[in-house]
């Protein structure tokens, strides 16, 4: 587990950083905020729930992102632990590609998947169609194909 | 063809490809052998959106990763001190206490031994524990706690297997202080030969601490940590009388935290804020693609009947529901060390529930059963992930940690059992 990276000023953080912030506070100041109106007013907003559930679906996939990006994904090494050191990039490095590519697949299919919702004109909640609501999974999936190419290219050159 | 996909996807796991591409190239090389659309992958993944009880996962880790960065830890360090100072291996039976009480709101993601491990290491070694001891009691107290409210891996038990969260709550807490009665005890017969020892110094950083062995002390170290210890009895007091729901208590803890140390302790200061969020949502983001990923990996499960043709298969061989239940532990004790709790339960569970239940296996024990294995696999070795953190957090070759870990394992071994062949130990509090 790291450290938290040093402090910076809001302007010098990664746009998804600064997403990231901003989606969770959402989330926990509707969640919070719900759970006064209707104890204390009765007032029920009924676009809440499904909000707070996209508001999950959208930081979780944002925070996927950073995981690919800082190379924290959830992992089996347990053969890579018996490899020998030299070797252990490079294998890794393959496994890398390997998701580099699944994403670089995942990715135009995500996108056909959206197209589709859009034809059929379903809404995520009151105001918000779904297919705005799932561009997150082409994003996202783009993104980490991206993501997965650079750490496996820096893998072998560092060689570590 | 399925059995090619399956090797395929274990050389992929072995060499450290992510969990959830994994998951994802089998189910993408499933659905494309059946000729169905791969848009099916994303109706599947968007299914998650519609899942309420998933709202707590982030809300809890939040609140978890909060009081790790704040000096919660140091205070109730000092309190069970303040406390538990006249009895023999009272230190290290407040390690476990509070290692158990911070695993249950930070989950398995290993924040319990980097929070308290730099605090506690040292002070067990002043207090002239063995260093092995020492070592295997913090490795073990990393995933200790789990079982009580509101850990993380029992609310995914609880979506995955449709299992009704509160129920869980309540099955893990007998079975959860088991295993900390059971390491206490182990505590205690090492502490008396070590001798009656208290922390050497008080706890730096704590301004104007009474005097050792007082009854001012306590009553200072109570006052000092009463916001922390209202948190477990607030959320689950507030769970289990029907007035909150699960997602609400998670939001009701993380607001109260982030009031506490924030603004009333002023311990975390807001430039720490994302970073925190960063942090959770890597771990919570990690844990949600593997869900969303496998959702369609499930669902092929389900259709090409998987989960039957598996019971179909043991019946044959296993009559007996004990059999059946030695065969679960072995598995899931090797499924534990392999691989993390999240992608265990997600991907395990489906496959294991439908057989269980034909074996007559409470869907809540099975719950219970299955954390009480992945909390022990995750400290065994040989890739146990606990060791690995443990080794890294306290500076020690992971080999030492094999070594320290085994008698602390075989302590949990021996309640695992009684958790599993005695099912009224989860069950006997619902109704």
């Amino acid at each position: 587990m790291k450290a938290a990276e040093p402090t910076r000023s809001p302007l010098h953080r990664r746009p998804e950083e600064v997403a990231l912030v901003v989606l969770v506070g959402c989330l926990l100041g509707l969640a919070f905020a719900q759970i006064l109106m209707r104890n204390l007013f009765q007032i029920t907003w009924f676009w809440a729930d499904p909000l707070l559930r996209h508001l999950v679906l959208w930081s979780s996939f944002l925070g996927a992102l950073v995981a690919t990006r800082q190379d924290r994904h959830i992992r089996i090494d347990a053969v890579l632990r018996l490899v020998p050191p030299p070797w252990r990039p490079r294998v890794a490095a393959l496994g890398d590609l390997v998701a580099a590519a699944l994403c670089g697949v995942l990715a135009p299919i995500a996108l056909r998947f959206v197209l589709d919702e859009r034809a059929y004109g379903a809404e995520a909640f009151p105001g918000v169609p779904a297919w705005v609501a799932q561009l997150v999974f082409p994003a996202v999936f783009a993104g980490m194909a991206l993501r997965f190419l650079v750490n496996g290219w820096r893998r072998v050159r560092s060689g570590a | 063809m399925s059995l090619l996909t399956t090797l395929t996807g274990l050389l992929l796991a072995t060499v450290g490809t992510p969990l959830f591409v994994v998951i994802a190239v089998l189910a993408l090389v499933v659905f494309a052998s059946d000729g169905v659309d791969l848009t099916v992958l994303f109706i599947e993944m968007y299914r998650l959106a519609d899942e309420p009880a998933l709202t707590a996962i982030p809300l809890f880790a939040f609140s978890g990763f909060l009081l790790a960065e704040s000096g919660a830890a140091r205070r109730l360090v000092r309190l069970s001190e303040a406390l538990l100072w006249w009895l023999p291996g009272g230190l290290a039976i407040m390690a476990l206490s509070v290692c158990a009480l911070l695993t249950a709101f930070t989950g398995a993601s290993g924040m319990t031994i980097v929070a308290v491990g730099g605090l506690l290491f040292p002070a067990l070694q002043q207090a002239r524990y063995p260093e092995s001891f020492s070592l295997g009691l913090l490795t073990t107290s990393g995933s200790l706690g789990l079982l009580f409210p509101p850990s993380i891996p029992l609310i995914l038990y609880g979506i995955v297997s449709e299992t009704p969260i509160d129920q869980l709550f309540v099955a893990g807490i007998a079975p959860g202080m088991l295993l900390v009665l059971a390491l206490a005890g182990y505590g205690f017969v090492v502490g008396r030969r070590v001798g009656r020892t208290s922390l050497p110094e008080p706890p730096a950083g704590i301004p104007g601490n009474p005097p050792a062995r007082s009854g001012a002390r306590v009553v200072s170290a109570c006052v000092d940590a009463v916001w922390e210890l209202l948190l477990p009895v607030a959320v689950i007091a507030g769970i289990y009388s029907g007035f909150i729901a699960v997602s609400e208590a998670a939001a009701l803890s993380a607001m109260y935290v982030l009031v506490v140390e924030m603004i009333l302790r002023r311990e975390i200061r807001p430039s720490q804020l994302p970073g925190i969020i960063r942090e959770t949502m890597v771990l919570v983001g990690g844990i949600y693609l593997i869900l969303a990923s496998s959702m369609a990996y499930t669902s092929f499960l389900i259709d090409a009947e998987i989960p039957a043709r598996l019971l179909a298969a043991l019946q044959g061989g296993i009559e007996s529901r004990l059999l059946f239940l030695v065969l679960l532990n072995l598995f899931l004790l090797a499924v534990g060390c392999m691989i993390d709790m999240f992608s265990a339960l997600v991907v395990v569970v489906p496959l294991i529930l439908p057989v269980a239940a034909a074996y007559d296996i409470h869907p809540v024990h099975l719950g219970i059963i299955f954390l009480a294995n992945l909390e022990i696999g995750y400290s065994t070795p040989p890739v146990g992930l606990n060791l690995f953190i443990a080794s890294a957090r306290l500076e020690r070759p992971i080999l030492h940690l094999y070594r320290a870990s085994v008698p602390f394992l075989l302590i949990l071994l021996a309640c695992l059992l009684i958790i599993t062949y005695v099912p009224a130990l989860s069950l006997f509090a619902l109704d």
